[in-house]
């Protein structure tokens, strides 16, 4: 079988990635997101009330405009205690997955990432987000979901 | 179950969201030996015995169940219930005797006293819904699960019956020999669930408009369990996420639906004529005669009629299947209906849809078209397809398989309008779940212990008839680069492949993706699409009608290609390791009269001093200090003495012109971060831009499983090496692959 269980899906598994890549020698974190593309059209739909064409021939600006907005208010990080803002730097569409570039400047060590996304969770109470967290080479696991929308890797 | 449209997974996702344990989860490798990665699986796998060989084929003693059927059911549309009459006719074809057979009740998983919400962790939602808290803590549960009437031996006598769950075991009066059989008579019903609202693989979606039910039937009967050489009794409970193991049988089939209700179900239809209008019959006559395109056997506008109509008569629809594991039926006034033959083996197959007007125009463009199409490829990767017919069900939200027939979602907005991502997304489920007759309908894998073993095979076939569809088709599983993301977590998030289907955190990752991107992988990359195309047609022809276990399947694909692939299925299948080579480092050597100061020490150092090699060649690295600047030329034969004098006193004039002339030398060291051997793609370009491609295999890291290096003598100057350039081989880390090390055109920069 493959599952499906909300309306408004045609893929299968309400997964995405997040891969947050703490580079020491460049002092950056990296940061990619993987998110099914219809559904975060759905997405944005749901929370700006208007429609949207990201991936297709149809996409605007204020399309991009309004995915920056939407990820940045669900999708935040926290390094050493202190919340920091991501830059946001490109896309690209992916088959199916829009595929984001972000990144943080300056920083030194991390000791400490908490992590908040709550992205999709409004829309699908199934919704699994996979934080996936390389610090310097060391590697781990997140996973969020609508219940549990934050959590802490060390 | 109370739960709004997150049936068991929701709670099953909810319970991991935690996160794993605290220290990294790399354990650098120490071990540069590690023999145990190329060592045969007699470690893992079952001892081969009469029943199944070690060549993973069905052995002398191998003998499955027969379960024959004959059901009558009545649909109640007005209050969703379900009544059914059954006789099972069961033959025990094992040498040992059985003292009682086993039953799967399915239905019982959405019962009251149903024991799969209690295995499920659940927290409060912070947020929920009003709907969803209504039916999660004000509403009554829903009454679903079998209600047993009687259970009845062929004189009509009661038999002696337990339900544990999911399961029942009825007591036989006496030991059932081999070779036997025995009749069971069951009476029962139940309440149909919404599935939209309670969930499940089957059950009805209501429509708001018009007051039509749209019904997807499965699981609706007692069915026999599989009893094997393996599991003895199949014992394992439906929790929900493993699905089914059943026997092989006949069914006669009647089913009384109102009137006015279209149906397809698993089988031939019998009584066509008694259930199809006159015009239906034509055009269906017509459909059996068109090949290249489907024709409209019930059309839209009698669909819109009918859906108004909600006739109190009564139509028995009567259909008969052989050999099949399971039934499945689909029941609507309001369903279109429309089909084209397919040519298969010298046989006529019809491929059918039947779809609510809310699926078109969508589905009346694709979705016979797409069953066809999935009928062809999968027959030419493993067998002609053997049964008469395959359906495509279009049901809200499903995706899910029975023989010959299948729900699929994708549906259009309401104003009729779709999406490239909704059209694609529905024509990879008919594809699926139609190639689901193969695996597990055909080769009836036991689903409720292995999920990949039909999940992981079908999503591989899947790929491949996506991409005969459209070369460009957006596939999401198949594609090794497709599985990087997954395997490159941390492992302590992941599981093996080998898993219970119960115990599977990411289904889709785990069961679908990774064994769909391994047998990619051994096609394109390992084995080659000739040998590898061999032994999966093998694995088919062996096992089709019959059970095959994960041993059978591994010992097939070697035995029937000659290659050792044991490394591979332990690498892949039994670890959560993950595949990551590079180059570490790039030497260029000289040939030289004079050795350098390591060789002349080596040679001092020989133990057996007298013993004479012959005239030595010399290799100098360049930088090193024997290194001169004058050195940095191409290779020539001819300036080498002792070189020149073998050369000269060896081979003929003739002889010498065809003898390789390489002019420069290349040692290149080759790490593997990784856990899993690969095979090692190598595409070296050189200075005027030509390329060529080295192919090492995975056992190149028998002996060092670290490390290992090669040398390339060339013709031309090597500007640049690559590794694995077309991402064939999910390395997850291709920032070490090249050399010289070029940063990577970042995309965080």
């Amino acid at each position: 079988m493959v599952f499906a269980l909300t309306a408004m899906t045609i893929h299968r598994f309400y997964v995405a990635i997040y891969q947050v890549n703490y580079v020491a020698q460049k002092k950056m974190v990296q940061i990619s997101t993987r998110i099914f593309v219809d559904d975060l059209n759905e997405a944005l739909k749901n929370e700006f009330h208007k429609r949207t064409f990201l991936g297709s021939e149809k996409e605007t600006e204020v399309d991009k405009i309004l995915m920056e907005k939407y990820l940045s208010a669900r999708f935040k990080l926290t390094i050493n205690g202190k919340a920091k803002a991501m830059n946001y730097l490109s896309y690209e569409l992916e088959n199916n997955v829009i595929v984001c570039y972000l990144n943080i400047k300056d920083v030194v060590k991390i000791t400490s990432l908490e992590v908040e996304n709550s992205i999709l969770t409004e829309l699908y109470s199934e919704q699994q987000n996979i934080i996936q967290f390389n610090n310097n080479g060391v590697k781990q696991n997140l996973l969020l979901s609508s219940e549990t929308t934050k959590g802490m890797l060390k | 179950m109370k739960a709004v449209a997150n049936f068991f997974l929701l709670v099953l996702l909810i319970s991991m969201s935690l996160v794993t344990a605290q220290e990294s989860p790399k354990v650098p490798k120490t071990d540069e030996r590690n023999p145990d990665k190329f060592k045969q699986m007699y470690d893992l796998l079952a001892t081969p015995n009469m029943y199944r060989t070690a060549s993973g084929a069905p052995g002398p003693e191998y003998y499955q169940q027969q379960a024959d059927y004959k059901i009558d059911i009545e649909l109640d549309d007005k209050n969703q219930k379900l009544y059914g009459l059954e006789t099972i006719t069961y033959t025990n074809n094992a040498k040992e005797s059985l003292d009682y057979l086993w039953l799967q009740l399915d239905q019982n998983e959405k019962a009251k006293n149903s024991k799969s919400p209690l295995v499920e962790s659940n927290k409060t939602d912070l947020s929920i819904p009003a709907q969803a808290f209504s039916r999660r803590y004000l509403e009554e549960d829903f009454d679903g699960g079998f209600k047993i009437e009687y259970v009845k031996d062929a004189q009509g006598n009661p038999m002696n019956y337990v339900v544990n769950q999911t399961m029942m075991r009825v007591e036989v009066p006496r030991l059932l020999k081999h070779g036997e059989k025995i009749s069971i008579s069951i009476k029962w019903w139940y309440n149909i669930n919404n599935y939209l609202l309670d969930g499940g693989r089957s059950g009805y979606e209501h429509f708001d408009k018009d007051g039509n039910n749209l019904y997807i039937l499965a699981q609706f009967y007692p069915r026999m369990a599989v009893y094997n050489d393996v599991e003895g009794w199949q014992n394992q409970q439906f929790w929900g996420s493993g699905e089914f193991a059943l026997p092989f049988g006949n069914f006669e089939v009647n089913i009384t639906v109102p009137a006015d209700h279209i149906m397809e179900a698993t089988g031939i239809l019998l009584n066509r004529s008694e259930v199809f209008t006159v015009a239906q019959l034509a055009r269906y006559a017509e459909a059996e005669k068109s090949f290249d395109k489907p024709v409209i056997v019930a059309n839209q506008a009698e669909a819109e009629i009918r859906e108004k109509g909600f006739s109190s008569a009564k139509k028995t629809w009567k259909f008969k299947a052989e050999n099949v594991r399971d039934f499945g039926i689909a029941t609507s006034r309001k369903f279109i209906y429309d089909a084209m033959a397919v040519k298969l083996g010298g046989k006529n197959v019809m491929a059918i849809s039947v779809y609510p007007k809310e699926g078109n125009p969508l589905w009346e463009q694709y979705s016979t078209r797409v069953v066809a199409h999935t009928l062809k490829s999968y027959s030419s990767h493993t067998f002609d397809f053997p049964y008469p017919k395959a359906v495509s069900v279009h049901a809200q939200d499903q995706g899910m398989e029975y023989p010959m027939i299948c729900w699929n979602w994708g549906r259009p907005d309401e104003d009729g309008k779709f999406t490239d991502r909704v059209k694609n997304g529905m024509i990879s489920v008919i594809t699926h779940e139609v190639g689901h007759n193969f695996f597990p309908m055909i080769v009836n894998s036991d689903e409720r212990q292995w999920t990949w073993m039909d999940e992981g095979l079908n999503s591989f076939c899947e790929y491949m008839a996506l991409i005969e569809w459209d070369p460009n088709f957006p596939a999401d599983r198949g594609p090794a680069k497709a599985i990087v993301p997954y395997m490159s977590g941390d492992q302590r998030g992941l599981e093996p492949i080998m898993t219970n289907s119960e115990s599977i955190r990411q289904f889709g990752n785990n069961a679908y993706g990774k064994p769909a991107a391994a047998l990619n992988i051994l096609r394109e990359t390992v084995m080659g699409r000739e040998l590898f195309d061999y032994g999966f047609k093998t694995y088919a022809n062996r096992w089709k009608f019959k059970h095959p276990t994960p041993e059978d399947f591994f010992r097939t694909m070697e035995d029937a290609t000659a290659f050792d692939l044991d490394w591979f299925w332990r690498g892949w299948f039994y670890t959560t390791d993950y595949n990551d080579i590079g180059i570490k480092e790039v030497k260029r050597f000289y040939v030289s009269n004079e050795p350098s100061k390591e060789a002349k020490e080596a040679v001092s150092k020989r133990r057996r001093r007298n013993s004479n090699p012959g005239p030595m060649v010399y290799m100098i690295e360049e930088g090193s200090a024997d290194f001169k600047p004058e050195m940095n030329k191409s290779f020539n034969s001819k300036e080498v003495k002792t070189l020149d004098d073998y050369v000269q006193a060896h081979f003929t004039k003739d002889q010498q012109i065809k003898l390789n002339s390489p002019k420069y030398f290349y040692q290149v060291t080759f790490t593997k971060p990784g856990g899993l051997v690969m095979p090692i793609l190598v595409e070296i370009t050189f200075e005027d831009g030509t390329k060529e491609s080295h192919h090492f295999p995975a056992q190149i890291w028998r002996m060092n499983d670290q490390e290992v290096s090669r040398t390339f003598a060339t013709q031309k100057v090597i500007s640049k090496i690559v590794i694995d350039p077309k991402l064939e081989t999910a390395d997850i880390d291709t920032t070490n692959n090249s050399w010289p090390k070029t940063e990577e055109k970042s995309k965080f920069d």
